[in-house]
């Protein structure tokens, strides 16, 4: 049986929390065929791999360079398939990231493997069965892989980083030669005009599953720019694949305080109230009366936000206008 | 027939889950579980000591203090007489003054008389019954007022989110788990549906009121004992706006309470034209027809009532039970690793006085400070935990209760041994007659006659229970799945008998069998304490009390 060898990633040279919910998955894997997960870590050095152990590496190979501070697409590709190449490896496990989204396919193109992308669920008993969401969550695919190695990425969030003490003794790899490849990475630019991100934001609107679909978000994001305002989401949304876990407000995504929150279509689940009960003021349009976001909301607004919602843009724009 | 062998168990494996809470937890230093006078009190002493401590330089740092609500809003669950003492409110609040509290008035005459059919004789005020320095108030005003000043001083206070289980881990409560919502009949989830989540505490504190499900639990589980089962009585209560002015603090025995029923009536003016009305009975009577609702239906009827109330306006309607049992029925240890209980929850009502609610805040303000001082030392162990019961053993809560320890239960000999009996108690201090007077839980009094008074109402005076229903303000879906447990097969008599125990129409008897019509209760705990058990259902159901 080969190993799994998990990708993990870092940023500011700190390892992301997907990386250990990759090494989750990956140890699901490992512990049905009784072998070994391998982390590999690309980065600058001085990277902390105590965490690594604690979650169920087995070892840790770590490729740390200045060079590798950055994501550079070909460089990590080359790095990660070459240690395929020369281990013993089955499955190869990612985060289902930015990055993890673009170097995926880079590993499995580089290895003539298959690429299960964004995966919410894995088993490993007999054989290797995904499920991933397609159609912003309406449908559900289940996927068996068969051939090996095979990469698959998991989506953020959905593996819960395991408890399961190994040795996670790091062994250096080299990554000499790799890093002049055909492009690098030179920097990473912030966008200039960025969507304001929701827990900095001094107004939030947050839409929610009276949405009833993706399609139907622009009137949160509209609001929220006539308002000057970022766009949050409650999990239930961000749970179905609807707006990114960015968004997300509440216990478990982003705590917020804004100056004004304006919850759309939310009836307030708890660790909703939870991850925004301290913001200044708090409007809520809901068409149940009865929604507990009402008994937090200083104005509420019992009715249709279909009908409320572009009403209160026109409106808005039209005072902006003036 | 006797209640007890036909009642199911406490569902015990629902109520304490010994299971590792789940990811989307929220996470809190102190849970109280429900935004009465007790939990409040307790979450507002609390928040004053840790801002106190902090300004001071030698604080705990940052401590969140939640307070979870079975209510869609804060008070709307509460209902009391109420007389109140406002001996906590000073300790509390020692910066304001009586006025500024939410009492409707001082309580400047009483009186106390004993009612036949047709008169009322006017008898002296027995001396634990005397209200000179208390105030008359409604409790879901209070209850509001204190929600405020809770949540002003940083308490996050969640309405409409019961707890319906505690999460434990070995013997350590960690925290409770909420009620799901929007579940169908079936328990299938509906759109609006919210699972449950589970809120993780270093310490909770249970104030879940009176027959709290989680508190049961919790007593069962620890195999924490009383002398005495826990008893109740259930109260009944009205609110009129009245023909003429109430001018004095009423109380009443005797009619239309038959022999066997230990009881009685209140009637307080709240404003000008604004009285409560209200009934009282032990639920350890023999009879198997006893309808509280209905006596005091009748009650009304008799002269000394009908002169305020005939030709007003009845504008609501409420229920609950109240602990009676006194000092002998509280549970020997009222705390646990992680864990408080406090208030009615723990049996802190004094029933020659009729009062709990200065118990309920002081337990609250007891609690509060034992927390704090186990969250500093970091160690909310029992073994820290215990000072709350120390702290209230030594206070005037229990030195009242054990003075009075065996007043309510001679009145079990009825009416007059009773009156006499207690009479020498009071003025021996309690120490007449000495010992205890054992009693057996309510379901385990054999219901030995039966006991039925026809009734008509006439919809202005007197109410069906429908009628009464519709003015607890209780709204809940008709869809929602049942919340209540019964003994499998009920037969006949015992249904009738449930019928007549609920006074919210729960139960019927339709063709010989028992109806159930969940969605009718107004979370009284009256069938769980003789017959079919209550749990916690999706949050904002039940009544809807605005002044009670």
């Amino acid at each position: 049986m080969g190993a799994v060898l998990v990708v993990l990633e870092q940023r500011d040279g700190m390892l992301k929390r997907v990386s250990l919910e990759a090494l989750a998955a990956g140890r699901v894997v490992a512990d049905a065929e009784g072998s070994e997960v391998h982390a590999l870590l690309m980065g600058p050095p001085g990277v902390s791999t105590e965490a690594l152990g604690r979650h169920g590496a087995d070892k840790v190979l770590a490729a740390a360079t200045p060079d590798l501070a950055l994501y550079q697409p070909d460089a990590f590709a080359t790095i990660a398939a070459n240690q395929v190449s020369t281990g013993n490896y089955d499955i190869i496990v990612l985060g289902a990231t930015a990055m993890g989204r673009d170097l995926a396919p880079r590993i499995a193109a580089k290895l003539g493997a298959p690429l299960a992308p964004d995966v919410t669920s894995l088993t490993a008993n007999d054989e290797l069965v995904v499920t991933r969401p397609v159609y912003s969550g309406k449908a559900v695919f289940t996927l068996r892989v068969v051939k090996r190695p095979c990469v698959i990425s998991v989506r953020p969030n959905v593996f819960s980083p395991t408890d399961a003490a190994k040795p996670g003794a790091v062994e250096g790899i080299s990554a000499d030669g790799v890093v002049a490849a055909r492009a690098t990475t030179v920097k990473v630019k912030e966008p200039e005009k960025a969507v304001l991100d929701v827990a900095e934001a001094s107004i939030v609107v947050s839409g929610g599953r009276g949405l009833k679909g993706p399609e139907n978000f622009h009137l949160i994001e509209e609001l929220a720019e006539v308002l000057g305002g970022a766009p949050g989401a409650s999990r239930a949304v961000v749970d179905a694949g609807w707006r990114p876990h960015s968004e997300q407000v509440g216990q478990t995504g982003k705590t917020v305080s804004p100056s004004l929150y304006v919850a759309v279509g939310i009836s307030g689940a708890i660790q909703h109230l939870a991850g925004m009960r301290t913001s200044k003021v708090i409007v809520a349009i809901n068409k149940d009366k009865d929604a507990p976001i009402f008994k937090l909301a200083d104005y509420g607004i019992v009715g249709d936000l279909f009908e409320i919602v572009p009403r209160l843009i026109a409106e808005l724009q039209k005072i902006r206008g003036n | 027939m006797i209640p007890a062998k036909a009642q199911p168990p406490l569902p015990r494996d629902k109520l304490i889950l010994s299971e590792p809470p789940g990811d989307e937890r929220i996470e809190m230093d102190v849970l109280f579980v429900g935004g009465g006078p007790a939990g409040l009190a307790g979450a507002i002493e609390l928040s004053g000591l840790v801002k106190a401590a902090n300004e001071a330089g030698d604080g705990p740092g940052q401590i969140s203090i939640g307070v979870l609500e079975k209510a869609g809003s804060l008070g709307e669950h509460c209902l009391s007489g109420a007389v109140v003492n406002p001996r906590p409110f000073r300790t509390l609040f020692p910066d304001l003054d009586d006025s500024d509290f939410p009492f409707q008035q001082p309580v400047t005459r009483e009186a106390v008389y004993f009612l036949t059919p047709k008169r009322a004789i006017r008898v002296p005020t027995p001396p634990p019954m005397r209200n000179e320095g208390n105030y008359v108030a409604s409790i879901c005003e209070i209850v509001r007022w204190l929600g405020e000043r809770a949540q002003a001083m940083g308490v996050d206070v969640f309405p409409g989110f019961p707890a319906s289980a505690l999460l434990v881990n070995g013997n350590r409560v960690i925290g409770v788990r909420t009620a799901p919502s929007g579940l169908d009949r079936d328990g299938n989830p509906m759109s609006n549906h919210m699972p449950a989540a589970d809120v993780v505490a270093k310490v909770t504190a249970l104030a879940e009121g009176t027959r709290g499900m989680l508190s049961q639990a919790f007593f069962e589980w620890q195999q924490i004992p009383s002398a005495n089962p826990q008893i109740y009585a259930l109260a009944v209560k009205e609110l009129w706006e009245t023909k003429r002015p109430v001018d004095a603090v009423i109380h009443t025995l005797g009619w239309p309470l038959p022999g066997g029923a230990f009881g009685g009536s209140f009637f307080y003016p709240l404003e000008d034209r604004v009285a409560a009305v209200g009934l009282v009975v032990g639920l350890d009577h023999p009879y198997r027809s006893l309808d509280v609702h209905v006596l005091l239906q009748r009650m009304k009827t008799h002269p000394l009532f009908a002169q305020y109330l005939q030709g007003g306006e009845m504008t609501e309607w409420g229920a609950k039970t109240i602990p009676e049992g006194g000092f002998y029925a509280v549970p020997q240890r009222r705390h646990g690793d992680g864990v408080v209980v406090l208030g009615d929850s723990a049996g802190f009502v004094d029933v020659p006085s009729l009062k709990g609610i200065h118990y309920a805040m002081e337990s609250g303000i007891a609690a509060a400070r034992a927390i704090f001082t186990a969250l500093t030392a970091n160690d909310t162990s029992a073994h820290m935990l215990a000072a709350y019961d120390r702290s209230i053993d030594a206070s005037y809560v229990m030195k009242d209760l054990y003075r009075r320890r065996n007043m309510r239960l001679a009145f079990k000999d009825g009416l007059v041994m009773g009156g006499i009996k207690a009479g020498l108690m009071t003025i021996t201090g309690g120490r007449f007659p000495g010992g205890k007077i054992s009693m057996v839980s309510d379901a385990a009094v054999a219901r030995s006659s039966d006991g039925a008074v026809p009734f008509t109402p006439d919809g202005t005076l007197t109410f069906s229970k429908v009628d009464a229903v519709f003015k607890s303000g209780n709204a809940t879906r008709d869809t929602i799945p049942s919340h209540l447990i019964t003994g499998g097969d009920v037969p006949g008599e015992l249904a009738a008998y449930y019928a007549s125990v609920c006074p919210a129409g729960v139960y019927e008897v339709v063709d010989g069998k028992l109806r159930v019509n969940p969605p009718n209760c107004v979370d009284c705990k009256a069938t769980d304490v003789v017959g079919p058990r209550w749990t916690p259902r999706e949050g904002g159901s039940g009544p809807a009390y605005k002044r009670m």
